[in-house]
């Protein structure tokens, strides 16, 4: 066809490829802009980690900051110095720590899954209804003294098994034909408003003692952790945020779109049925244990993503390094700010978190959500 | 040779009939230009060629086998899909948004030949230096060849566009039609696009399909074959007249003949 050459050029190219020196410059320049986002990971790992070692030191028997790593050393490798820092470091503090970072991992990790999933950003452990179905299982056990088993984990069970109650409904929800991302968030807010409603009734009969304890359990703390705990917890949270980040580019294109990511390879329907499942249960193996701690699922996947930018890939690993990092700090300033009091680290997360995701979305000028 | 079939094609949304029996064999390497009125069906049968959306009656065959029979993840390598528009829920980069296009090998390690056709495509449409900014940043325009990349770099026998044209300006509409034609021809794939353009469709397209009110078949054939006068004004209620240009016709609107 006539003056066609120029469009034959660009054909040719397309299909024998570019030079060399142009290659590793492309491929030099898209390293770089990984390396960036990957350097933003290994900050907040590195902040989590020297965190952890502070978190441990303090408290009212007081191990330096130094110490702490040698004695965690020393127990591992059996060569215990001295059994009093040995016992404070090992069994009454390292769980603590443990516990939070696998709960910050978690709850970050969650959010980002079901923002992904959901395609909305405010969508979290709360919006989709896992935190109040927790939190109705620890009132009807603590206020009723109905719990579906006995023993002292009745709490922890109620809380995990109720929390699964609305994951069984957005399921059942998204399982309905023509059932859109807004179906399944709208039936998250609606059974979190019947069991906010329900959890207020059941207070109304409560005992003084039993009111306190919801609300202990409802401001969401990290005292009391102990090694069986952090254990079921990484059951739960270590195979299931392993799951969430291989799926990572699958999740990447669900936000393309339901029909588009169907066109890109994903069995949209069952892929989403399935990551919620895993979300949700990752998500109920931390809240039993911990309470609802708040913010953290949803402001630690949107600072991650003001660095380092919506590719699921990398915004998994930054998100649990994030959440991890922000919610030691939050415990360590918890336990600091009003010793020998201790303000509970759900409280914290929301004074530190809220101004600071606000200053990062009033400075960071381009909309990037 | 890459072929789709379709026989005895129906399908209704919610009751609604959009297409009817339509009976289409498209075989072998070329460009198939599909134009027809506005809700006529033409995105719906489409959708119906890749799985998007399954016929209420009626077959749809690609290479031979009926649809159904292949998974999401085969028919996905195989045909090559542009939609209309694209809304990122939340937006990523622009190599990031084409590289989900390439069903990378490795989970873990860069495949620098994935990186590298991204950045070829981008280099095609003139989108290299914006590889590394965001997808929000980008016009409709710019955001129309981002998505064509990504159904580029996958690098599929058959490629199936949505009105890939619909927000370019004529310069970009000429480019992007004779690039496909071209790619066809040079590749031997099979590129199937809506357009609204009759002129573009006429002067690019191997092969044009034409869907009429209420979701029915028309003509399907060479640009001579079928783009008319007579056919225009059954279709659309446009009078018209026709000139040859390069041997290909050439549509003179007139008036629309009704409302």
């Amino acid at each position: 066809m006539r003056g066609d050459e120029p469009v034959r050029d660009a054909v040719a190219f397309w299909l024998d490829g570019d030079d060399e020196v142009s290659n590793e410059k492309h491929l030099g320049e898209y390293r770089r802009f990984t390396l960036s986002k990957i350097l933003f990971i290994f900050a907040c790992a590195i902040v989590a980690l020297l965190v952890s070692g502070y978190a441990i030191s303090v408290g009212e028997y007081s191990i330096s900051f130094l110490d702490t790593y040698i004695r965690i050393w020393e127990h591992v490798t059996g060569n215990i110095v001295d059994i009093t820092d040995d016992y404070v470091v090992w069994e009454l503090r390292l769980p603590r720590v443990l516990g939070g970072i696998l709960a910050g991992i978690a709850l970050s990790v969650c959010g980002v899954s079901m923002q992904s999933m959901l395609k909305n950003p405010l969508a979290d452990t709360y919006t989709t209804g896992i935190s109040s179905g927790a939190s109705l299982g620890a009132t009807l056990a603590i206020c009723a003294g109905f719990s579906l088993m006995e023993g002292p984990y009745a709490i922890v069970i109620n809380a995990f098994l109720f929390s699964l109650v609305p994951m069984m409904m957005i399921l059942a929800v998204s399982r309905m034909n023509n059932s859109s991302v807004t179906t399944i968030i709208m039936a998250g807010i609606a059974v979190m408003y019947i069991f906010n409603a329900c959890n207020t009734v059941l207070k109304l009969w409560a005992t003084d003692e039993a009111l306190a304890n919801v609300y202990y359990w409802s401001v969401g703390s990290l005292t009391g952790l102990s090694w069986s705990d952090v254990a079921v917890m990484a059951v739960f949270v270590v195979p299931g945020v392993a799951a969430i980040q291989l799926v990572s580019d699958k999740m990447n294109k669900m936000s393309m779109g339901d029909e588009n990511a169907r066109a890109l390879g994903v069995d949209v329907e069952r892929f989403r049925l399935l990551c919620l499942l895993v979300t949700s249960l990752v998500a109920a193996s931390v809240v039993c244990f911990t309470g609802l701690i708040g913010f953290v699922g949803l402001v630690c996947p949107h600072i991650a993503r003001i660095f380092i930018g919506s590719d699921n890939r990398l915004l998994i690993p930054a998100s649990a390094s994030c959440g991890a990092a922000l919610l030691l700090v939050s415990d360590v300033i918890g336990r600091v700010v009003i010793a020998p009091n201790t303000l509970q680290v759900g409280v914290v997360t929301a004074f530190i978190g809220g101004p600071m995701f606000l200053y990062l979305v009033v400075k960071n000028k381009q909309t990037r959500w | 040779m890459p072929s789709i079939r379709t026989e005895s094609l129906c399908f209704s949304y919610g009751g609604n009939d959009i297409l009817h029996d339509i009976d289409l064999d498209i075989e072998g390497k070329g460009l198939v230009c599909i134009i027809g009125p506005n809700g006529v069906g033409k995105s719906t049968l489409i959708k119906c060629f890749n799985g998007l959306l399954r016929p209420t009656s009626g077959t749809v065959s690609v290479n031979g086998r009926p649809v159904g029979d292949y998974s999401v993840k085969e028919l996905s390598e195989l045909i090559g899909y542009v939609p209309s528009s694209t809304t990122m829920s939340f937006p990523m980069s622009v190599i990031d948004s084409v590289l989900l296009g390439r069903d990378s090998k490795s989970k873990w390690k860069l495949d620098p030949s994935d990186v590298l056709a991204a950045y070829r495509a981008l280099k095609v449409m003139r989108l290299d230096d914006m590889a590394l900014r965001n997808c929000n940043a980008l016009s409709a325009g710019q955001m129309q060849k981002v998505n064509i990349c990504r159904g580029l770099v996958r690098d599929s026998d058959i490629f199936i566009l949505d009105e890939p044209t619909s927000n370019l300006d004529i310069k970009h509409q000429i480019f992007i039609t004779n690039f496909l034609q071209i790619l066809a021809e040079e590749s031997g794939r099979l590129i199937v696009m809506i357009s609204h353009d009759l002129n573009i469709a006429a002067r690019f397209a191997d092969k044009v399909v034409v869907l009429k009110e209420p979701g029915v078949l028309c003509a399907y054939g060479r640009p001579e074959e079928v783009i008319t006068e007579e056919m225009i004004r059954d279709v659309y209620s446009v009078s018209s007249r026709i000139i040859a240009h390069d041997g290909r016709p050439h549509v003179i609107l007139d008036y629309a003949e009704n409302w």
